[in-house]
């Protein structure tokens, strides 16, 4: 299907091809702005940048009026601790968003890691092979995703649905059937109890420990490495890295093979924190990592996904989910509360955008006039 | 035999009467924008039943004309008459009622839909009721398609399966489905092959047959003289002439074309000192480089020091050539640089090469990412150390070294790519190749879209890159560009390399004639290397 | 005549060798056969290992069952066509589960309630309308529709819960027996439900110039602009279509189960999802169709069937589903390279 990238209105009076000769006095830049300097850096502030501080601003304030017990230290901590596995999946997620896909099957690879590692446990083996098998899982899942998107050139979404959908089976089939695994306390080895919270990494809880570490390794990766360099080039315009002498499909790859592995992390700590494996546990993760990365793509001036901003993504799910939880209002409710605020937060970046909102924009700027 | 004068003046379309007033006349158009005035008062006129030629370089305001024509611009001064009754026409559904259409060069065609379904589509008070059956919309299909265009079509085919050819019938029927007094084609037979382009004109003949009245834009001269009974040349928004075209006009009618097109006023632009020193070693090989259906097998090398350019029309296998040169295209035949074959854009670059591609917002820039990422992006190794972390030091004292030699405007390595004029963008692009320190560079139309002051400063990199030695292959569709830079001139033509030109030797108007079809070589060039 | 004499008129051909006159077979059309082949092939089998399979009251049993993923289904594919068939950002609606859930949940609350069974109706499918109205305005505005779906669908299933509190509601009475239970023929009345819509709906996109609309935009935003369309109303319509299939398939999907049941949104989503873009594989052109959701819908369904009458267990069912959605993209992937000049 050929489209010719044309903006409303269409005026097809205009010949596309260029011709032989040109009379230069009457030459000008395609875009009629010759050499004026124009405003906007990636350190300059746009109005859609505002909106995710603002919400996580709105939501810390309305909270602490209505719960004293909000900004207690013990409830944030708990708050991140509570958080810590969504960030992790969550910066798994920026990782592939901003190779230019998606990946809907992370809760996948969660839940085949934690199945591993469970089951070997469960089996008696050392808690370190239990470990590598569950991270093996998540990798396995990556290389499938890789497989399909880049080999088949089946497009992202396709084809991590489809692997949500097998994967979902498989677990099915090597539980006999959806039966969850419950770790016995004596039976589990001190390692993985310390992975399951058991102890304190220098004085924080281990899985928040795990999150700020993969956190801090993903944003790095990602701003500071060649890697990440060439990786969000190939996620953001793959034709114009290609020709620049990056290695795209090396590249897309990578991204979805870390990202599994990342995945699979947090399905290990799943499993040990909740000394087991209960089927389906890690499809919880996938929807609201996605609304985190693309709540913290508004705080970028080019709207690009970012470690930090995920993670500002996730506490605000995060402190969204616990100021709801403080103040009474039934499990139910909170649902609709972060779906609602997901929504809004979205649209709110869309349309503030410098070129987006469509025929509300038009609607302001003619009343503008 | 009628020989044109340099003049306005036409000769009388064969089965036309003389006597009746013609269906479309514009008189002193005129038009601005801003300052910059884009026609001056130029007349067209178009009898019933005739096919005019429009010809004009770019810029020549052919493009203006036609938007006035049909709505999307209004003239400044000037009438437009259609049956000698003088009209108004102030937006594009005006110039619909009048009964003017256009077929555009792009076509807006749904892929998947049938060729029944792709022509009413959004046609309102077709025939054919809604609750007709398929089979009863076919067939009106077809019979309009034969009626308006004397030619046949699958009306159950899908648009996708159609050559573009066979797409076109689709546009030329839509048009003459509204019944139409003037049609208007733009550069109808670029896409076209040989074959398809005599059915073409067999249906414009058919339509011609019936009192339409075409204006028939192209650059395709030779093939114009074939349909045409005239050309009207536009030159800096003015009228340059007519010449008569076909067989009463003799040999020399379109050598007259491209004069008029021209002009005897074509100033040396930035035209390189001739250097004495011959071209080195070969940097760049293209053995038998072919791509099917677009270009045939060329064989050509580039030394150091050396700019080999290369133009044609739209259609002559320009526009794949840079792709294919570039690895980002399959083709057959061979690529060297340096000496080595290279496969895959990747393994070009990594020999060396750098590519400036035609489309910039899409292949060349990062347009969302600051400057200095667009400037690093060919070279990330030398600003990173042996595990992979990135210098930012060294990549922001690089960055701030390339724009000021490159004189970027906003001077700032954080700006942001899209926001820079097309000038500032390309002058990025070139200096990312920079950074690299590439010594091979493939330019496909590197000042389009670029403004005077900018479009300078880069040839002026140009020229310094291939004193230090660098090999460049410049494929450009603007003339003066070619006649200024390249040493040695290709001109490509339905695939086909037609014509080398040594430096001495380019000149706008050759260039053009062999481009454009009108003059063919007359001797062969050396064998290529 | 010219000197110039043109050497391409004399043999028709140039250097670049004449492209082949238009070929009437699709290209790529030996891909919908192929499809139409397996479907046959594997109900073939399934009625050979277990007899019981071709049996009338068996297959009115896949018929009845095939009717709630069938009619979202084809919601769905109404928005895939109208948005067009590029997944990132093309048409699509991932609301669609959680959206029939909340049907069932207000309908089975507000009869449990008292309210006329059809006021119940109307207002369950006023508030998927609503929903859809959400996913529109989102979509104009310009967000993604993967991004503005998966808001709505977060949205709606905590709706779902929040009415139904979590708990299973008992569904009884008129109409909602009528819908569940075989009548004449062994359908139910779901059935008769899922052949009017099945009829309108084919008959629109498949008789009527709207339907043709419906495609270009999809496919050519430009062109269909250029055509005189207005593809961002078209667009808009798709939502408030697909989250209205959505309830009406929730109510049915209640009735079947005589309650309405939480989280049953998401378990139905993926079989949606599914049917829609297999739609493509029984297609001559390769595009969704709603015709080809219904027959993906009632192959889907039978191949559960046909499964568990075999004896293979239900785990597999889920693999073979899966496999199934990348055997059909497959198919697209090869249709887009194929068809693409």
């Amino acid at each position: 299907m050929s489209n010719s990238p044309v903006q409303a209105p269409v005026n097809p009076g205009a010949p596309a091809a260029p011709e032989p000769g040109r009379d230069r006095t009457s030459r000008r830049s395609s875009d009629g702005r010759a050499g004026v300097p124009r405003s906007g850096t990636v350190r300059s502030l746009d109005a859609r940048q505002l909106v995710a501080p603002l919400a996580l601003a709105a939501i810390l304030f309305v909270f602490t009026l209505l719960s004293d017990q909000f900004l207690r230290a013990d409830n944030l901590a708990a708050v991140l601790n509570q958080s810590a596995l969504l960030a992790l999946a969550a910066v798994a997620m920026t990782l592939v968003v901003r190779a230019g896909g998606i990946d809907l099957s992370l809760g996948v690879a969660i839940d085949l890691s934690a199945l591993a590692a469970a089951a070997l446990i469960a089996d008696g083996y050392y808690a370190w092979v239990a470990i590598a098998a569950g991270l093996g899982f998540g990798a396995l899942v990556g290389l499938v995703n890789a497989l399909l998107i880049v080999g088949l050139r089946i497009p992202p979404f396709l084809a991590t649905l489809s692997v949500w959908f097998v994967g979902t089976s498989v677990q099915q089939l090597l539980t006999g059937g959806g039966a969850p695994i419950y770790l016995s306390g004596p039976r589990v080895p001190e390692e993985f109890a310390f992975l399951g919270g058991s102890g304190l990494v220098a004085g924080i809880p281990v899985a928040i420990a795990a999150a700020l570490a993969v956190a801090l390794l993903g944003w790095a990766l990602l701003e500071a490495t060649r890697f990440g360099r060439a990786l969000t080039a190939a996620g953001e315009q793959p034709r114009a890295a290609a020709i620049a002498g990056r290695r795209v499909p090396a590249l897309t790859v990578s991204a979805y093979v870390t990202a599994s592995l990342l995945a699979a992390i947090a399905g290990v700590l799943l499993a040990a924190r909740t000394n087991g494996f209960v089927p389906a546990s890690g499809q919880l993760y996938v929807l609201d990592a996605i609304g985190a990365v693309f709540i913290g793509a508004t705080l970028s001036r080019i709207g690009r996904p970012s470690v930090p901003g995920t993670l500002v993504g996730v506490l605000i799910f995060a402190l969204l989910a616990n100021g709801m939880n403080l103040i009474g209002l039934s499990f139910f409710w909170q649902g609709l509360g972060r779906g609602v605020a997901l929504l809004l937060i979205l649209l709110a970046g869309v349309v503030l955008a410098r070129d987006g909102g469509g025929p509300l924009r038009r609607l302001l700027a003619s009343a503008r006039r | 035999m009628t020989s044109a004068s340099k003049g306005p003046e036409t000769v009388g379309a064969p089965g036309a009467a003389a006597s009746a007033p013609p269906l479309l006349r514009l008189d002193g158009i005129t038009k601005a924008f801003g300052a910059a005035t884009v026609l001056h008062a130029v007349d067209l006129d178009v009898r019933p039943g005739e096919i005019v030629g429009l010809v004009g370089e770019n810029g020549a305001g052919k493009s203006t004309l036609i938007k006035v024509l049909t709505g999307f611009h209004t003239a400044d001064a000037g009438q437009i008459r259609l049956d000698g009754r003088p009209v108004e026409i102030g937006r594009p559904a005006d110039a619909e009622r009048l009964g003017i259409r256009v077929i555009h060069q792009d076509q807006h065609l749904a892929g998947r839909l049938t060729v029944a379904e792709q022509l009413y589509l959004g046609i309102a008070g077709t025939p054919v009721a809604r609750r007709a059956s398929r089979r009863a919309l076919e067939a009106q299909a077809a019979s309009d398609i034969e009626r308006a265009t004397g030619q046949r079509l699958d009306p159950r085919v899908l648009v996708d399966d159609l050559t573009v050819a066979q797409q076109q019938l689709i546009q030329l029927t839509r048009a003459m489905l509204a019944e139409p007094r003037l049609l208007v084609l733009d550069e109808p037979t670029a896409p076209l092959a040989a074959a398809e382009v005599q059915q073409l004109f067999t249906t414009l003949r058919t339509l011609r047959g019936r009192g339409v009245g075409i204006i028939y834009i192209s650059h395709y001269l030779q093939e114009l003289e074939q349909i045409a009974t005239r050309a009207v040349v536009l030159r800096n928004g003015r009228n340059a002439g007519e010449v008569a075209l076909g067989e009463q006009a003799g040999d020399g009618a379109l050598g007259r074309v491209v004069e008029l097109m021209v002009g005897r006023s074509v100033e040396e632009f930035e035209r390189r000192p001739a250097r004495t020193a011959r071209a080195g070693e070969p940097l760049l090989r293209l053995r038998e480089l072919a791509v099917p259906g677009h270009l045939a097998p060329l064989s050509l090398e580039v030394g150091a020091g050396e700019i080999v350019g290369i133009t044609g029309l739209v259609g002559s296998g320009v526009e794949v050539l840079a792709d294919a040169v570039a690895g980002r295209r399959p083709h057959e035949g061979q690529t060297l640089a340096a000496g080595r074959r290279y496969r895959g854009a990747v393994g070009f670059v990594a020999r060396g090469g750098a590519y400036v591609p035609a489309n910039r917002r899409r292949d060349g820039l990062l347009v969302k990412a600051s400057l200095r990422e667009n400037l690093s992006l060919a070279s990330l190794r030398s600003i990173s150390t042996r595990i992979g972390l990135l210098r930012r030091n060294a990549e922001r004292r690089r960055a701030a070294e390339l724009i000021t030699r490159l004189d970027v405007r906003p001077a700032d390595p954080n700006a942001i790519a899209s926001r820079l004029s097309g000038g500032n963008q390309q002058k990025v692009v070139l200096g990312r190749w920079l950074a690299a320190g590439a010594r091979i560079f493939v330019l496909d139309q590197p000042t389009s879209g670029v403004d005077v002051g900018s479009r300078s400063q880069i040839y002026q990199q140009i020229n310094r890159l291939v004193d230090e030695g660098a090999a460049v292959l410049l494929i450009t569709v603007d003339l003066e560009e070619l006649v200024g830079l390249a040493d040695r001139t290709v001109v490509l033509y339905r695939g086909e390399r037609v014509a080398e030109l040594a430096r001495g030797d380019t000149t706008v108007d050759a260039v053009l004639g062999y481009a454009s079809g009108a003059s063919r070589a007359t001797a062969t060039t050396q064998e290529a290397a | 005549m010219s000197a110039i004499a043109p050497e391409r008129q004399a043999t028709g051909a140039d250097a670049l060798g004449a492209p082949a006159p238009s070929r009437p077979a699709r290209a790529a059309g030996w891909a919908s056969y192929a499809g139409y082949g397996v479907v046959v092939l594997v109900l073939a089998l399934f009625a050979v290992v277990s007899p019981v399979f071709t049996d009338p009251s068996n297959l009115a049993s896949i018929i009845n069952q095939a009717a709630v993923t069938a009619i979202a289904g084809m919601g769905l594919a109404v928005v895939i066509i109208v948005g067009g068939d590029d997944v990132v950002e093309g048409g699509i609606d991932l609301s669609v589960g959680a959206t029939a859930a909340v049907a069932g949940s207000v309908t089975a609350v507000l009869t449990t309630a008292g309210l006329a069974p059809v006021l119940a109706i109307l207002a369950a499918l006023g508030t998927t309308l609503a929903l859809g109205a959400v996913n529109g305005a989102a979509v104009g505005l310009g967000l993604r529709p993967l991004l503005a779906t998966l808001a709505t669908m977060g949205i709606a299933t905590s709706l779902d819960l929040v009415i139904s509190q979590n708990m299973k509601i008992a569904l009884d009475g008129q109409p909602f027996t009528w819908l569940r239970d075989a009548g004449g023929l062994g359908v139910s009345g779901a059935v008769v439900v899922l052949v009017v819509v099945a009829g309108v709906l084919i008959w629109a996109f498949h008789r009527t110039r709207l339907g043709v609309n419906a495609y270009a935009v999809g496919q050519n935003p430009t062109a269909a602009r250029v055509a005189g369309l207005n593809p961002g109303r078209y667009r808009f319509a798709s939502y408030l279509v697909s989250s209205g299939l959505a309830g009406v398939a929730g109510i049915l999907l209640a009735s079947r189960l005589s309650a309405a049941v939480p989280g049953i949104g998401t378990q139905i989503l993926l079989d949606i999802i599914l049917v829609a873009y297999m739609s493509t594989v029984f297609s001559r052109r390769l595009v969704i169709t709603i015709g080809g959701t219904l027959l993906a819908a009632l192959f889907v369904t039978a191949l559960s069937n046909g499964m568990t009458l075999s004896g293979i267990a239900s785990q597999w069912v889920g693999a073979v589903k899966g496999a199934l959605i990348l055997a059909v993209l497959t198919v697209v992937v090869l249709r887009s390279k194929a068809g693409s000049r």
